[in-house]
């Protein structure tokens, strides 16, 4: 083999090694923008995520309170009934269910509060697929209080007001307590 | 002569029935009037009369208390057959209202998956 061919392979050896390597390093680099991206990304949302918390827990106080107050309205209605003579064992069993309801409620604001929070201070650095799952997994959980909220409203409007006339119905038993 | 004046001064069996028909009504008539008089006096005087100045009369003392029984729920009305007035007490109208009343002061749609989709568009 002529001198020159070693000069040859050893530019081709040298080239193919330089190329090797430059790719690696803009695979590299490329991994770190779209990292870089999305933690950019991931901040903004965060900053979204607090504020979507914060009206979250005004929003879910003001529903936990009316239920509160439905069910302690009730509560006083059945005892006055009950008093006064009424058969009030159907109500009382609807109203027992209805804080079945809102406990349910309970449990799933619990559940997407927590999500929210995880969102909200952690997993910017865990990655995008976590974050992903995160926020998919809070809107099932949201919407799982969505569809409570709208169940609630439903069995007081049709079973507990019924329960009502029910008992308006009545001619009340002369020996109340 | 003697015979003459015998027959003259006997009552005949007719005036003597008028006049006891005549004392019989004279005394029922008493014994009826006496007996209302009584009765009107003793009513007047033990229990219509108010007994100081002041007093309330019994019968509208009964009344009163009518009255106020039927404000606290508790009067037993001879119409329903016993049954307890409680229409005062509970308000089957206002309890009704005030379950829509609390129930239109919250939104559901609040919770509304929808209210996430500005987080995903960041992304």
């Amino acid at each position: 083999m002529k001198k020159s061919s070693y000069y040859i392979l050893a530019t081709w050896g040298i080239a193919l090694v330089v190329t090797l390597l430059n790719f690696d390093l803009s695979l590299a680099a490329n991994q770190a923008r779209q990292q870089n991206r999305f933690a950019d990304k991931c901040t903004q949302a965060q900053e979204r995520v607090t504020t979507r918390l914060n009206n979250h827990n005004t929003i879910y106080d003001k529903h936990h309170n009316a239920y509160n107050n439905l069910i302690t309205r009730l509560e006083t209605f059945i005892t006055k009934a009950k008093a006064a003579g009424y058969d009030t064992a159907k109500l009382e069993q609807d109203v027992a269910e209805l804080k079945t309801k809102v406990e349910k409620f309970v449990a799933d604001n619990n559940q997407y509060a927590q999500t929210l929070t995880q969102l909200q201070t952690g997993t910017c650095n865990q990655g995008e697929t976590t974050f992903r799952d995160s926020l998919t997994q809070a809107r099932t959980q949201v919407k799982a209080m969505h569809e409570g909220a709208q169940t609630i409203r439903a069995f007081i409007r049709e079973t507990i007001k019924t329960g009502i006339a029910v008992i308006r119905a009545q001619t009340p038993a002369q020996n109340a307590n | 002569m003697e015979g003459e004046n015998t027959a003259t001064n006997t009552p005949t069996p007719a005036k003597a029935n008028r006049s006891n028909v005549l004392i019989a009504i004279i005394v029922f008539g008493i014994i009826v009037g006496s007996s209302t008089y009584l009765a009107l006096v003793n009513y007047t005087d033990l229990i219509a009369k108010p007994k100081r100045e002041g007093d309330i009369d019994p019968i509208t003392e009964i009344l009163l208390m009518k009255q106020n029984r039927a404000k606290t729920g508790t009067e037993q009305t001879e119409a329903d057959s016993g049954a307890t007035d409680t229409s005062s007490s509970i308000d089957f109208d206002a309890e009704a209202a005030a379950l829509d009343t609390t129930l239109d002061e919250i939104d559901d749609n609040n919770l509304a998956e929808s209210t996430l989709a500005d987080i995903d568009a960041d992304l």
